[in-house]
């Protein structure tokens, strides 16, 4: 396990975070290019989480957002959690398909034609990160929906990155 | 006009934007969590430097990192002197700089490459 957190991002946590960004996994993972995409993708995910956790309320509970890292045989695995209104699950899902759905070459056009045609909002862009991360970490994104009380899901997002 | 000068953190570019004629520069790295609110005195800037644009107009940038959020930013900006060019009062020239081995980074510049239409050129970061 090379990073493990749950609970509420604040701010203050965040920055916290960035300070440590220059050496954290230097230990873990030789690799510059491989630390820093990692590091990315953490980082775009933790973020991620931060933005879409102020609408619930499950913080306090096992449901908490939640983001780990770690090593299995050859590869790294990114997996991060967080409460999801039900609504928003068809559309997320298909983003992710269709994310899924293109190689490297489609997925760069595709960047740049979602770069393109975003308006800003004040959360930033949820399919840019997802895009970005698809690309970074060079596999498929993996998801699972877990149902809660009340009209919410826990939504869980694997990364898989090779060493 | 005023420069505008803005000092760099853990999270946010040092920018650096004047009439002087030299570059403008923008370097370190942008992550923060609403980049909108960071970039909005950088767009003022140009904005208000538009009206009445040098004869060359030149920009480098070198960022370490930066998040999806400052991504459209960064886009907005580089449209921004797109404008300039296009109105014939400037030469307008973009600098992407990356690092020695920044693979990610060089990619990144030629995403912007694709999209902007000013000349942007990608170099290796003389250290």
């Amino acid at each position: 396990m090379l990073f493990e957190f749950q609970g509420a991002i604040t701010r203050q946590w965040l920055n916290e975070f960035y300070g440590g960004l220059d050496n954290r996994f230097e230990k873990e993972i030789a690799d510059p290019r491989l630390r820093k995409k990692v590091n990315y993708i953490l980082l775009e995910s933790l973020q991620n989480l931060f933005h879409h956790s102020e609408t619930t309320t499950h913080d306090k509970t096992a449901q908490a957002p939640h983001c780990i890292v770690y090593k299995e045989g050859d590869r790294l695995r990114i997996v991060c959690g967080n409460v999801l209104p039900d609504s928003q699950i068809e559309n997320l899902k298909s983003k992710i398909n269709h994310i899924n759905s293109k190689s490297a070459e489609e997925l760069k056009t595709y960047y740049q034609e979602t770069l393109i045609k975003n308006e800003l909002s004040s959360k930033g862009c949820a399919g840019l990160g997802l895009i970005e991360m698809a690309r970074k970490s060079g596999h498929p994104l993996e998801y699972s929906f877990r149902k809660l009380d009340g009209p919410f899901s826990y939504f869980t997002l694997t990364m898989t990155i090779n060493k | 006009m005023n420069q505008l000068l803005i000092e760099g953190t853990a999270k946010t570019p040092f920018i650096k934007m004047s009439e002087t004629g030299e570059p403008f520069e923008i370097s370190g790295k942008s992550i923060p969590e609403n980049s909108v609110e960071f970039y909005q005195p950088v767009f003022q800037w140009l904005d208000d430097y538009a009206a009445a644009p040098k004869a060359r107009t030149e920009l480098k940038i070198q960022l370490e990192y930066f998040n999806t959020s400052s991504s459209k930013c960064l886009l907005d900006i580089f449209k921004k002197l797109e404008a300039v060019q296009k109105s014939g009062k400037s030469d307008v020239v973009i600098w992407w700089m990356y690092e020695e081995e920044d693979e990610d980074m060089m990619e990144a510049g030629e995403d912007y490459q694709a999209i902007v239409n000013v000349p942007f050129k990608i170099t290796k970061a003389v250290q």
